[in-house]
């Protein structure tokens, strides 16, 4: 059996395990990964991602103000700091990755809260003294769907890039410092022992570790004994599942395209990859297990191409198809990320990023490294895992969350014939808070389903679960 | 075995049935939850509908190492013998 010590064991080989990694050696610290560093990934986040560095794109109108200014803040912060990181990524890597300024937000008949949702993400950008500028749907490059969009919103301090090439470029620096090891497998389980955490790999080997970042996405938390993940005391967490997919396109596309967020979902989104290449995206169902060995079903292949021919370009239909992926997005209960000191002081996570895993690693690895070499500087972060969460009463989420049903179930060209669609919200209201109220088999497993994820997200499966007890 | 365990094997692989769509018949012990289609949600609705057809609380701890039909079966034996 092999066993090595290390300073810190970073479990996880997506974008904040990498970012994180990254980081800790600056600091000059002895690191171990532990995560695949071959293989297809299935699942991983970070390769599914369409990685817009969306600081405010993401801002939806009814969102609380204070979450509002808490987020942007932290995805400005991360940011600001982004292009200096990624040259540092690129000098020591010798592989540039290429940042693509700004992102285009189409508000379209689609989204009846399309244009109070511009306004806020327009707002949220000059709160924080960056520029968001009105234009017409007719400036937008690519943009050339079924449905009119009727305006357009331009921020230039957005950006994109390529998931995928940053993934590598990281990975050739981590593999190339002799002070980083790469253990090409999963962990298994973690002990205390001693003064260490014995960290076992599926492999048969065990790593001694002064300190573990856990960055392994939804499935995070499981991966501790039981011992010590009562002392860890991490809050839940859960996934949002995505499928997206790459396609080669007849139509040049200079920067990202994408509607404002929809029906729990980030709405329909074309990216740009070089060499003609877009990536479209995405759906988003929330997961309460990790079940990341599902393929992409037709059905969400279908809505992604749907969706888009509808509200981007109608060309993508006739688009050569070149992968297909699912990502797992860590989403919390509160939505927030988590980043830094668990209640056990050797146990630390960086995680819960949900759609801003991209743009938020180089902050996260920042406050996860922080907390290691410094610790008492980031335990009172809004992201430290050991904050309290304020989670809505069932009640209160339906009577909020039944408007966004409807959109979800129309999807992009669904329409309801005029005065319907509020008959079928308060319908649909009504219906749930009695299924929910009651004793029957439906209820027992609304009200299951919702102790395990109270969150808005939980409101499409609710409908699904109803209906799948007949 | 009792006719009241066989009974109740009987009970989850209906279920399966029920929720996967498929004929009872086709899923033996071997059968895996995740190839019959089942999703988080599917296997959360697995758990309230056995709860409820035979009486056994299954906490979501106790169901997350469930793979297939046999450890499922395993899972409600122990209770069976201890009532």
């Amino acid at each position: 059996m092999n066993q090595f010590v290390t300073d810190v064991v970073v479990a996880g080989s997506g974008l904040l395990g990498l970012a994180t990694a990254f980081e800790l050696l600056s600091r000059d610290l002895d690191v171990t990964v532990i995560g695949p560093r071959t293989g297809d990934h299935a699942g991983q986040a970070s390769r599914a991602a369409g990685a817009m560095l969306t600081v405010f794109s993401e801002v939806e109108a009814d969102h609380d103000p204070q979450r509002v200014s808490l987020e942007v803040g932290e995805r400005l912060a991360a940011r600001t700091g982004y292009e200096a990181w990624l040259d540092r990524v690129g000098t020591a890597s010798k592989q540039a990755v290429r940042l693509v300024p700004g992102v285009w937000v189409i508000g379209n008949g689609y989204g009846p809260d399309d244009t109070v949702n511009l306004r806020a993400i327009a707002k949220a950008a000059e709160t924080h003294g960056c520029r968001a500028e009105f234009a017409a749907p007719t400036d937008v490059p690519g943009l050339a769907p079924q449905v009119r969009a009727h305006e357009a919103l331009w921020l230039p301090d957005e950006a994109s890039l390529d998931p995928v090439l940053l993934v590598e470029a990281l990975a050739t620096v981590l593999s190339a410092n002799p002070r980083c090891r790469w253990l090409n497998t999963t962990v298994s389980t973690v002990n205390e022992r001693g003064e260490h955490l014995a960290v076992d790999a599926a492999d048969g080997s065990t790593v001694l570790a002064a300190h573990l970042v856990l960055a392994a996405g939804a499935g995070t938390t499981g991966l501790l004994a039981p011992a010590l993940a009562e002392q860890v005391d991490a809050p839940p967490l859960r996934s949002g599942r995505g499928v997206s997919l790459l396609a080669r396109v007849p139509f040049s596309l200079p920067a990202a395209v994408r509607t404002p967020n929809r029906g729990f979902a980030c709405g329909s989104h074309m990216v740009p990859r070089g060499d003609g290449t877009i990536y479209l995206g995405a759906t988003n169902r929330l997961s309460t297990e990790s079940d990341y060995g599902q393929p992409a079903a037709l059905d969400e292949i279908a809505t992604l191409v749907h969706d888009a021919s509808a509200e981007l370009n109608t060309t993508i239909r006739g688009a050569g198809l070149v992968e297909v992926r699912v990502g797992h997005r860590p989403v919390t209960l509160d939505h927030l990320p988590l980043f830094g000191r668990t209640g056990h002081p050797m146990v630390h996570l960086a995680t819960g990023t949900y759609r801003c895993g991209v743009l938020l690693a180089p902050h996260a690895a920042g406050i996860v490294a922080d907390g290691i070499t410094a610790p008492s500087s980031t335990s009172a972060h809004p992201y430290s895992p050991r904050r309290a969460m304020h989670l809505p009463a069932l009640d209160d989420l339906i009577s909020g969350g039944t408007r966004g049903l409807v959109d979800m179930l129309c999807q992009p060209g669904g329409s309801l014939p005029p005065g319907t669609r509020e008959m079928l919200e308060r319908f649909l209201e009504a219906a749930l808070h009695e299924i929910a109220a009651g004793t029957s088999t439906r209820a027992v497993a609304m009200r299951r389903l919702w102790q395990r994820a109270p969150m808005v997200e939980c409101l499409p499966l609710l409908l699904d679960a109803v209906g799948r007890i007949r | 075995m009792s006719t009241h365990a066989l009974g109740r094997q009987t009970v989850a692989r209906q279920i399966l049935a029920e929720i996967s769509g498929r004929a009872a018949d086709t899923i033996i012990t071997s059968t895996r939850l995740s190839d019959l289609g089942l999703d988080s949600l599917g296997r959360l609705t697995l758990a309230v509908l056995l709860e409820e057809r035979t009486g056994r609380p299954l906490p979501d701890d106790e169901l997350i190492s469930v793979r297939t039909l046999d450890d499922l079966e395993r899972l409600l034996r122990p209770t069976e013998r201890s009532a």
